[in-house]
Order: structure tokens, then C-alpha cells, then sequence
């Protein structure tokens, strides 16, 4: 098991054939993708394409219908436990208790990771005083405008320092400032070697901050590549032209 | 490490209620009001021949201590609803705390509250002039039987909000047990043969049995009360382990 781990340690995650069925919709469909240790990955898809899904079954959330996950040299089916203790998931709808404070939010996600009072305490403390919020930390979340949520979202999910970290669009519904102050963030989160898997409707978001893209559409993978090699290919000025070609042509196609 | 997750799971609990003012007034106002409704309505009316000298409010005392605990499943119920719609339960499950150590918390933070609330009745009754006896150890054995009823309401209250789809749902849902252990195993129980029979298949007879028994005096060692423990204690553990295993495949995994 340990010597299996360090020959794969560079492929942080590894989805091979996963599938996964809602009664007869196929939303995730064959999908293979590997996530290199370090890699921040941007999964780009229309609404419904499978990316929420993807994500809910890489934490352990959704039982695949078929096919196999490995994060950190870990299997979904076998080692959850092993997975959840390294990993950090930003909801796509923020979660959290209404009656509790921001601070108290994002301290009890610390604990339920199992740190030690000591170590939560310094994380929340650095984590607070760079967010935006960290003077209105102690009010009630319940008052938190939309933007203040989705910061609280993003830092509750952050509070444990995970290895890997998924982000399903962290930055939705904040105001411009703040949405390139989190894309600062996301990057340093990057210089401390985490794998990040974001998806984002900012295509350039994505474009900024990726080194890699994947897009799916009807859960399967059309595109992969850094944005640099996608626009290349695609001859398209950016990334946003990138994602209309490819997941219009479908549409065109009628398929 | 993991009593510090249960740990902070129960405070998270008991949080709500003080900071929610709607909650807090429900849960409190549902106990003085019930107590003071059958204070003024039956404080005087003595008819029972079995009992003599004892008014029917002083014969309610010990079911609606004990019903004032089975309310709680619903206020479970409720809240697991909700937490499910906000997105809460599949955030913990994505964290390394078992659906064990979560809903663990939840049934020892409502026994606190289920207990609570039945010794709020009880302190207004004897304020009122019920005589309770039973000294000390009287009071802590009702406070054990007052403990498995709730991890009963808990255990409904899980299986209520698995086959619930969300809180509406879930507060009519808990009226189907609600509704007939108030009044069999609450109002009725020792009424008359038929009513007794009928009791004695709710859970909350065992608690009014033997709390009534402690409160009029009763040994603490009539085996009817070690029986009655017995029994309530077997009901509590099925019902509950029951509700954990349906309730956790529905957001655990
Ligand atoms: N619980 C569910 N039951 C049935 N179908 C579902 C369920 N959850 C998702 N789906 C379907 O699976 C497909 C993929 O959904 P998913 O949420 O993964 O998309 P997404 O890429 O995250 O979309 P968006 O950008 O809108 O968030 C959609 O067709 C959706 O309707
Ligand atoms: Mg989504």
C-alpha cells in the first residue's frame, strides 16, 4: 500500500472510466482525467454537464455508478476515511450554521478535521485576518450578505489546510474586488503546493489560474489541455472563444 | 480528538437554541403552557375513585413530562431537514466525522434539552403545589427514564426525517407518532383497562408509569419500575439504532 502511494504520488488524482446514473441520466459518462500533485485544475462544462457530480463523488459524497477513484494513492471505495482527512471541499452552495458566528463556522469545520487547539487557533487567525470579513467574523453568519457568504464558504473549507482542495465555484456572487482578491488567494494556495480542482463559470478565471482545463459536457471529457494549448488549437483569442466552439458544436450537432 | 467532535457538535446544538429566540420559545413555551393549560383547566376537578384526593392536573404531571420529551423528535426532525436542504449534512460528511460521532451529539444534546424541559414541567408543578416524592435518587432514576425516552423521540425524529423530503413534510410526518403516544401513552395510560392495553404499546408509558409511581411514593425498588427501565430501554436502543442506520444512508455514506 505505502510503495503504491509513493509511485503514484505525483498523480494526485486519478478518475479512470467513472460513471455515474441518475435514473436515466448519464451525468458523469466515461469520464478518465488525472490531477498531477501541485496541479491547480480548472473543470470548465456547461450547467449540468457533471461537474458538481464529479466533485461530490472524488470527496466520497456519491457512490460512482461505475468506474474507479484514487486520491493520494487512496481508493474512494476503500479508504474514505484516509481521503477525507486530506481534503477540503468548497460546496457549490455555501453550507453553513445560520446561528453560529463566521469565525465559529469556519472553526468547527477545523475541528471536525481533528486539529488540536493550538493549530486551529493559528489557522483561523491567519486565515481571518486575510479574508475581507474578518472585523464582521464574530457576527452571526445569518446576517452575511452574499458575498460575505461565499468568502465563508470558501474559508471553511480552507481552515484545515488540506492537500487537495475542490472548489465548485468558490468566487460566484462576489463583487469584483473581492473576486480578484480570492483568485490571489487560489494562487498562493497554489504556491503551497496544493492540488486544487476549480470549476468556474468565470471562463477567465479559469484561464488566469489553471495550469490545466478540462471541459466536460454531458459528462464526458471534450477537452484537456493548458489554456495556452486549447486556444492554440482551437485557434481562438481566448479561452471563453475555446468553451463556445467546443461545447456549441455539440449543440450544432444535435447530438 | 474524537470527544472534541462530539464535543463541539452537542455546543452547536444547544447554540441554536439559545440564539434562535423562535426555537427557545417553542420549546419552552410548549412545556409552561401545557402545564399551566391543565393547572387551570383540571387543577380542580377531582373525579377519579381510584385516586382519591388527587386532582386530574396532578395526574397529568408525569405524561406531560414525558410528552414534553417525545416533542423533541419533532424539533429533530425539523432541524435535520433543514440542515439537510442547507447543504450541512453532506459539508460534515465531507469532513472525517462519522455519521456515528455526528448523530451521536445530536441524541446527547437533545437528551440534555428532552430532559430539561420535562424537570421545566415538573419545577412549574411543584410550584403550582404537586406533591412529588421520591427524594433524590427518585428525581435521578426519572431523570434516566426522562434520558431513554428522548434517545426514543431522537430515534423517531431520524426516521421521520428519512422519509420526510424536507420540514413541512417532516412536522406532519411526526403527528402520526405524536399524536397517539400523547394521547395513550400521555393523557390515558392508566385510564381504564382498555386505554391501558392500547398504552402499553407506546413508548412513553414506561416514563409516565414509573415517574407517576416515584412521584406518589412508590419504593424505588418495585420491580415494576426495574421492569418498566428494562423494557424502556430496549424500545429506546431498537428505535434508535433503526433511526441511525436509515438515517445515515441518506446523507453519509
Ligand atoms: N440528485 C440528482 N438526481 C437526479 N439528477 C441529478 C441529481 N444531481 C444532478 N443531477 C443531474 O446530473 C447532471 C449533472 O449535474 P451537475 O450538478 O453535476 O452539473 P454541473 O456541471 O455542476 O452544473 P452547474 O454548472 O449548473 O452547477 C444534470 O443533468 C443534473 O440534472
Ligand atoms: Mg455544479
Amino acid at each position: 500500500m505505502e510503495n503504491a502511494r509513493k509511485t503514484e504520488i505525483r498523480n494526485e488524482i486519478v478518475i479512470e472510466d467513472l460513471e455515474k446514473n441518475y435514473g436515466g441520466i448519464k451525468a458523469v459518462n466515461g469520464l478518465n482525467l488525472t490531477v498531477k500533485k501541485g496541479e491547480l485544475f480548472g473543470l470548465l462544462g456547461p450547467n449540468g454537464a457533471g461537474k458538481t457530480t464529479t466533485i461530490s463523488i472524488l470527496c466520497g459524497l456519491l457512490a460512482p455508478s461505475a468506474g474507479s477513484v484514487q486520491i493520494a494513492g487512496f481508493d474512494v471505495k476503500e479508504d474514505l476515511s484516509k481521503i477525507k482527512e486530506r481534503i477540503g471541499l468548497c460546496p457549490q452552495e455555501a453550507a453553513y450554521y445560520k446561528f453560529l458566528s463566521g469565525k465559529e463556522n469556519i472553526e468547527l469545520m477545523g475541528i471536525l478535521h481533528g486539529l488540536d487547539k493550538a493549530t486551529l487557533k493559528n489557522h483561523s487567525a491567519e486565515l481571518l485576518s486575510q479574508s475581507d470579513f474578518a472585523d464582521k467574523a464574530r457576527r452571526r453568519a445569518k446576517g452575511y450578505s452574499g458575498g460575505m457568504v461565499r468568502q465563508l464558504n470558501l474559508l471553511m473549507a480552507l481552515i484545515s489546510d488540506p492537500e487537495i482542495v475542490f472548489l465548485d465555484e468558490p468566487t460566484v456572487g462576489m463583487d469584483a474586488r473581492v473576486r480578484r482578491r480570492t483568485w490571489e488567494y487560489i494562487k498562493s494556495l497554489k504556491d503551497q503546493d496544493k492540488t486544487i480542482i476549480l470549476t468556474t463559470h468565470y471562463i477567465e478565471e479559469a484561464q488566469s489560474l489553471s495550469d490545466r482545463v478540462g471541459i466536460i459536457d454531458y459528462g464526458e471529457l471534450i477537452a484537456l489541455g493548458s489554456p495556452g494549448e486549447l486556444m492554440e488549437k482551437h485557434q481562438s483569442r481566448d479561452l471563453e472563444e475555446v468553451f463556445l466552439k467546443i461545447t456549441g458544436r455539440r449543440i450544432a450537432e444535435g447530438s | 480528538m474524537k470527544t472534541n467532535k462530539i464535543y463541539a457538535l452537542i455546543q452547536v446544538e444547544l447554540k441554536k437554541l439559545y440564539r434562535d429566540p423562535m426555537i427557545l420559545a417553542v420549546l419552552l413555551l410548549m412545556p409552561v403552557g401545557l402545564t399551566l393549560v391543565f393547572y387551570f383547566a383540571l387543577g380542580n376537578l377531582y373525579q377519579d375513585p381510584t385516586r382519591p384526593g388527587m386532582s386530574h392536573f396532578e395526574y397529568l404531571v408525569p405524561g406531560t413530562m414525558g410528552y414534553a420529551v417525545i416533542y423533541m423528535g419533532m424539533m429533530v426532525a425539523l432541524a435535520l431537514c433543514e440542515y439537510r436542504e442547507a447543504g450541512l449534512l453532506k459539508r460534515l460528511a465531507s469532513t472525517p466525522t462519522s455519521p456515528y460521532q455526528y448523530l451521536g451529539s445530536l441524541i446527547i444534546a437533545n437528551m440534555f434539552i428532552g430532559v430539561f424541559q420535562a424537570l421545566i414541567v415538573l419545577l412549574l408543578s411543584v410550584i403550582l403545589g404537586y406533591e412529588a416524592m421520591g427524594g433524590l435518587p427518585g428525581l435521578a432514576l426519572v431523570c434516566i427514564f426522562l434520558g431513554l425516552l428522548a434517545v426514543t423521540a431522537v430515534g423517531l425524529g431520524l426516521i421521520t426525517a428519512t422519509i420526510a423530503k424536507n420540514a413541512g413534510a417532516a412536522s406532519g410526518l411526526s403527528m402520526i407518532f405524536i399524536v397517539p403516544m400523547m394521547i395513550f401513552g400521555t393523557f390515558l395510560a392508566v385510564y381504564d383497562e382498555m386505554t391501558y392495553n392500547i398504552a402499553r404499546y407506546t413508548p412513553n408509558f414506561y416514563a409516565t408509569d414509573t415517574l407517576s409511581r416515584i412521584f406518589n411514593g412508590a419504593s424505588l425498588s418495585e420491580p415494576v419500575i426495574w421492569k418498566n427501565l428494562l423494557i424502556l430501554s430496549i424500545i429506546s436502543l431498537v428505535i434508535v439504532v433503526a433511526g441511525i442506520q436509515l438515517f445515515k444512508r441518506t446523507e453519509f455514506r
